[in-house]
């Protein structure tokens, strides 16, 4: 650790931008294990880690920091997902410029921040990678049953913690397939659509139930599901374009950006032939 | 009619859902990619780095400028006049507000304009019929700040509907506090604590 002094800090490598607009692929490489261990090693392990107070998630960064420098990555993982339902996510899509990066001790001292995020995806990565991360078998099978409402990134993760505690959990959403903006808002060159899908594959397979095309006040009224669960988590987002305020802003050839974009994700969700929860209920 | 191919492409607005449209408009093979932001690169609330990764993409920024008045025809827009601003006094959230520069407008074509100027709530109290489902003046959810409980019992809400729009990070958040809130409920539901 404490590497900062003589170790540069780095980024994983991005594509060409000639290259990389003519696909919808990731733009940014993995980190590669040596380089990850080494990015890592650059953590001061200070002792107010400003780090942690300015994730959202409270993540205990400096700890798993020094398991990847010591090559202990398995525990890394569990410390990483002890806080963080999508690890793999938030290391891709943060704007750690804002959160942990942007408050890191030696980024303030002119060091430059340890890359954060870049090795908390590589965690994960090699956690899936190694068959580290197994569906739930809750120890316990609880009776009561918990309907969520959303199946964006607040809905899947209560769903996780409710189903790890045993909870029979169902999880409805108005779109085809799981996952929200994760999957429909944010286009693939930052977050492939295939890293979602992988998430919500495992809750399936740890017993979470999703209802797809499912819209409250249409198919039920919130209150029928109350009727059917002991709670109900609201986690529906907020989908209502701000409108464009000047002569013309309401004509039709006004486009908003989230039809926009879940048209362009919908479309390479379907040329890759896959989606997640409604597509693998032929099994 | 929302594929950019051979278009010319402007997108309105500066936070990460206008970057993630821009990009998107350059690799369905937009002719030309314009984004206009009503302040300058500094006060844009998108990620610095996205804006970076974009303007290597060949997306051009329009910086202080902003609609005003789309042009074409109900059906179709042709384009957008444009104003020229510059930045006032701070208001009362600290960030200084964009102000017009007389005489400065300009048209600018289009054959494609995106609306990419942040989200609202929908009217959930109304879409799921259920008019005792308290809203706050904004319009997301009105809960319990420690247990995420909404008006109604046995009824939580977490993420954007509850927050405005945010970062995934903060919907994560959410649903593990209220997923911890609804669990120790049901917990003491299934087994009260018995009376002293």
């Amino acid at each position: 650790m404490l590497k900062f002094i003589s170790r540069e800090r780095e980024t994983p490598a991005k594509r060409d931008p000639g290259a990389r607009a003519r696909d919808f692929g990731e733009i940014y490489k993995a980190f590669a294990k040596d380089r990850a261990a080494a990015q890592a090693s650059r953590c001061s392990q200070c002792g107010v880690p400003f780090c942690v107070d300015h994730c959202p998630l409270g993540n205990d960064i400096p700890d798993w920091l020094k398991l990847v420098a010591e090559d202990r990555l398995e525990e890394a993982y569990a410390v990483s997902s002890a806080t963080n339902n999508m690890p793999e996510v938030c290391g891709r899509i943060c704007p750690q410029d804002r959160l942990c990066e942007g408050s890191c001790v030696i980024e303030q001292s002119g060091h430059g921040t340890v890359t954060i995020g870049s090795v908390e995806q590589y965690i994960t990565e090699t956690a899936w990678e190694k068959g580290w991360i197994k569906p739930l078998r809750p120890a316990h099978e609880r009776t009561q049953s918990v309907g969520i409402i959303g199946a964006g990134p607040a809905g899947l993760a209560a769903a996780e913690e409710l189903r790890r505690d045993g909870f029979q959990v169902k999880v409805y959403d108005r779109h085809d397939r799981a996952g929200g903006l994760l999957i429909y808002g944010i286009p693939n060159f930052k977050l492939e659509k295939q890293v979602v899908t992988r998430r919500t594959d495992y809750l399936e397979d740890s017993g979470v139930e999703f209802a797809p095309n499912f819209e409250i006040g249409r198919d039920a009224t919130l209150n029928e599901l109350q009727a059917q669960h002991d709670a109900v988590l609201i986690a529906t987002g907020v989908y209502k374009a701000r409108d464009l305020v000047c002569p013309g802003g309401g004509n039709q050839g006004v486009i908003a950006a989230l039809d926009y974009l879940i048209a362009s994700n919908r479309k390479g969700l379907d040329a890759s032939g896959r989606g997640c929860g409604d597509a693998r209920r032929g099994r | 009619m929302l594929d950019a191919a051979g278009k010319k492409v402007v997108v309105v607005g500066g936070g990460d859902t206008a970057m993630d449209c821009v990009r998107t408009a350059v690799r369905q093979g937009a002719k030309s990619v314009t984004c206009l932001y009503r302040r300058d690169r500094k006060n844009m609330p998108g990620s610095a780095r996205e804006v970076a990764n974009a303007e290597e993409e060949g997306v051009i920024f329009e910086w202080l400028a902003a609609p005003k008045a789309v042009l074409g025809d109900a059906a179709r827009a042709a384009g957008l006049r444009v104003a020229r601003m510059e930045l006032g006094e701070a208001d009362a959230t600290g960030r200084r507000a964009p102000v017009e520069i007389p005489g400065g407008e300009c048209d600018l074509d289009a054959d494609m304009v995106i609306k990419a100027l942040g989200f609202e709530p929908e009217d959930l109290p109304h879409m799921f019929g259920e008019p005792a489902l308290k809203t706050t003046a904004r319009g997301t959810l009105r809960v319990n700040p420690q247990t995420l409980e909404t008006s109604l019992a046995g009824v939580y809400a977490a993420g954007d509907i509850v927050r405005g729009a945010s970062l995934v990070v903060w919907a994560i958040r959410d649903g593990r506090v209220a997923a911890a809130a609804i669990a120790a409920q049901l917990k003491l539901a299934a087994q009260p604590i018995a009376a002293e």
